[in-house]
């Protein structure tokens, strides 16, 4: 499990800079995907969450439902001072909250790194048995 | 003749084509785009109402934060109009310094945009070479602010700290390093055909159009205005700087990429300009100001996407009264235009051929017509 | 004979190692692509509302269809030519009715929509090795050399049948607001990433035996691996691009038939 950590991003309301370090990782320098880190385009398929923003009125809600497409198991990881406290904004949320938590304003990619690794063990541990669910439709 | 029914085809808030969460809600005739309206303010964060309670120096860094692309444009607009309030002098090598880290904002942007519409055009490739050009541009911004993002050079009454020798041979070697790597760049995405044809044709806006609508930036160039403040309404050190302004005239999405494109180019041209021309006398990094002189003040300055106008009223302690007019709230209006006739898959081309930047550009003001007053919504 | 389980795998590998190297990355580790299969089994999966039987059949459906065709392609069994143009035709066949399976306004009307564009318009790849097959026979292993002549449009035909950009539109989940595959999980995305791959054996095999009958093996991965080349270097083609190309090659499909067919 932790050596196929699948990242999907998701914002609720951010100034880009935590997505802008996020994305790098899948450029050359980073390049995760050495790692077995993908970055998927559909909550279906993803195991990691990386979770920016310090939760806008107009995103909490939509942010939660995305959230919850994500299949278990799954770990959320705040990015961002504006995801862990409202940042310099202080905004006053509503946010989600996560497993894991980076600090930084922008958090440095080497970080965020880090916590994708960490998030693997913890999808490790959470390791829960498959269930078929049903959900509604997207 | 069936009449079709018109088709409402919601696009956002979250979508993998969009960097960014906003909402577009496409009405299909059929296969044909027939309207599309926005709705903004997802990433409405209060920030010209929190400004106010701020100190200068925190509000400087909290105007950096409106958008982790365009933060240079930014904070140099509003500490320009800081400066103009209080009549401070800003010693030319700091300007220079400005502009140097305003151009490698410029060229990291246009990077950045080339990289996602890479991807969402299915060109993974570019996306991976022209990130891995942006790096040396995020390795130079961090060796003179010390941040890759949110890079805090600008001061008020100067700039964060001098180059010194060691600072400018690691500069000058990464600036090498990043012109080789964007010449692969340029390449690759000149000599493609495939692309060329993807982005011909799509969203046009013609000259007339885009004068009515207002639009600024690289959309605007690429539509034959010549138009760019860092010329026109020069501040910082772009008086004493040789450059041009690249335009086309095609007015599609591919003429705004080409005008981009050759904004690098140019940029790459200024900055070693810069590099090679920068005063040898020391200065002092700028001090933190906290008392202001009241008064009131506006700044243009040339963003990567555009002009972006800050204006200011400054109390003594903390700003009055502040607004920001991003460059993408002027684009965005041009979208509906651009799109009409066209299909579905060049929605994603077409928003992201302005460069949109919807952190920049969801600021609020709610203008009481009944009351004469403003009031700042709060989230 | 076990070892072409694996195989799919290993065309994986194949296919994002080669887009790293292009883009100047180092990519993935060769296991990488089990890693992915044995995590996605440990994930909850997820129905969506609509006619889940299908919902749920379809994809098993597909693996099973694909195996059969690379099964078949490796081990030359009689006739393949005819098994596999039918396998692929299902294949697609079987997408539609995934597409069609789940009950969401907007984005599955486009993707069925689209799906029933690439069954109008995917003879072109039964059709590129039809032509060959009318000439020299319908059990590969006889082909001659000559039969590289058909190569080239086989190629491009088999690149749209595979999926793989400039014709990778209807996997595109970020251009129209979802793909099929997105609302996928856990296994059942497994049975489609390897059905996906195990196609592409079988495609490859099948156009190796264009070059004769002698290092079959090397010259499918070779081929595989010129086709990942093409693709990683192209951007993908729009709706109307992929239309009008995939009708060129449609025509000039049916022509290469025609005329084989007179030899004949």
């Amino acid at each position: 499990m932790k050596k196929s950590p699948w990242v999907y991003m998701l914002s609720q309301g951010t100034c880009n800079g935590c997505e802008l370090e996020e994305l790098t990782l899948f450029s050359p320098r980073f390049d995760v995907e050495r790692f077995g880190i993908k970055r998927v385009a559909s909550p279906r398929h993803a195991d990691i969450v990386l979770l920016t923003g310090c939760g806008t009125k107009k995103l909490s809600e939509k942010a939660q439902q995305v959230l919850d497409q994500v299949p278990e198991p799954r770990v959320l990881i705040e990015i961002g001072a504006c995801a862990l406290n409202g940042g310099i904004f202080k905004c006053p949320g509503p946010r989600i909250k996560g497993d894991i938590k980076v600090q930084g304003c922008p958090p440095r990619p080497t970080k965020i790194i880090e916590a994708i690794k960490e998030g693997g063990k913890l999808l490790v541990s959470k390791g829960s048995e498959r269930t078929v669910k049903e959900k509604r439709d997207a | 003749m069936i009449d079709m029914p018109r088709v409402e085809v919601p696009f956002g808030p979250y979508h993998p084509a969009l960097g960014e969460p906003e909402y577009f809600r496409v009405v299909l005739d059929g296969e044909e785009i027939v309207n599309v309206d926005f709705d903004l303010g997802y990433n409405y964060r209060e920030i010209e109402k929190k400004v106010l309670s701020f100190t200068w120096p925190k509000a400087l860094i909290l105007l950096g934060r409106i958008c982790g692309i365009c933060s240079s444009a930014h904070t140099q607009a509003f500490g320009i109009a800081f400066e103009k309030i209080n009549q401070l002098t800003v010693s030319p090598k700091a300007k220079q310094i400005r502009s140097f880290g305003a151009e490698l904002e410029r060229i990291h942007s246009h990077l950045l945009w080339l990289g996602i519409l890479g991807e969402s055009s299915g060109f993974d490739t570019l996306f991976m070479k022209s990130w891995g050009a942006r790096e040396h541009a995020l390795n130079m911004l961090e060796n003179i602010s010390g941040k890759r993002i949110h890079y805090n050079y600008v001061r008020l009454g100067g700039v964060y700290r001098d180059l010194n020798k060691a600072s400018l041979d690691f500069l000058k070697a990464e600036l090498k390093e990043m012109t080789d790597k964007y010449k692969d760049t340029y390449e690759l995405f000149m000599s493609n055909e495939f692309l060329e044809d993807r982005l011909k044709g799509v969203g046009l806006l013609s000259k007339t159009k885009a004068e009515k609508f207002g639009v600024v930036g690289p959309t605007a160039r690429g539509s034959g205005l010549d138009m760019d403040v860092r010329r026109d309404n020069p501040y910082s050190a772009y008086e004493d700087l040789d450059f041009k302004v690249p335009t086309q005239n095609g007015g599609d999405s591919y003429a705004r990429a080409v005008v981009r494109l050759e904004e690098i180019w140019e940029s790459l041209h200024i900055t070693t300009q810069i590099l090679d021309e920068l005063p040898r006398k020391k200065i002092e990094p700028a001090k933190p100001i906290y008392t202001s002189k009241e008064g009131e003040a506006s700044q243009i300055v040339e963003a990567p996407r555009g002009e972006n106008f800050h204006f200011l009223q400054s109390g003594i302690q903390t700003p009055k009264f502040f607004r920001a007019r991003p460059p993408t709230f002027a684009n965005m209006v041009a979208i509906p235009s651009m799109l009409k006739g066209g299909t579905m898959s060049d929605v994603p081309i077409v928003i992201s051929s302005i460069d949109p930047c919807f952190a920049c550009t969801d600021r609020v003001i709610v203008i009481d017509r009944s009351t004469k007053t403003t009031r700042e919504v709060s989230i | 004979m076990g070892y072409e389980v694996l195989l799919p795998f290993f065309y994986e590998w194949i296919d994002r190692k080669m887009h790293a190297k292009v883009q100047r990355r180092v990519g993935p580790p060769l296991l990488q692509p089990i890693y992915d299969f044995i995590k996605l089994f440990k994930k909850e999966v997820i129905i969506p509302h609509g006619k889940k039987l299908i919902f749920v059949l379809a994809p098993p459906l597909l693996l099973i269809n694909s195996v059969l065709a690379m099964f078949l392609a490796l081990n030359r069994v009689n006739y393949v030519v005819l098994f596999l143009i039918t396998l692929f035709l299902l294949d697609i066949l079987i997408k539609t009715f995934l597409a069609y399976s789940v009950k969401s306004p907007y984005s599955m009307q486009g993707m069925s929509r689209l799906a029933g564009l690439k069954m109008a318009l995917d003879p072109a790849f039964p059709l590129s090795v039809l032509a060959p097959a009318f000439l020299f026979g319908f059990n590969p292993i006889s082909w001659p050399m000559v039969a590289v002549g058909f190569f080239p449009l086989a190629l491009i035909a088999s690149m749209a049948e595979l999926e793989m950009t400039p014709f990778d539109i209807p996997t595109a989940e970020g251009e129209i607001a979802s793909g099929w595959k997105a609302e996928l999980s856990g296994v059942l995305l497994a049975c489609v990433n390897y059905a996906h791959y195990a196609k592409a054996v079988a495609a490859s095999a099948l156009l190796a035996y264009m070059w004769g009958p002698n290092y079959f093996f090397l010259k499918s991965l070779g081929i595989f691996s010129f086709m990942v080349l093409l693709s990683s270097l192209l951007p993908r083609f729009s709706v109307k691009k992929l239309i009008k190309y995939l009708t060129i090659l449609n025509i000039v499909a049916m022509l290469e038939v025609i005329i084989s067919l007179n030899l004949y």
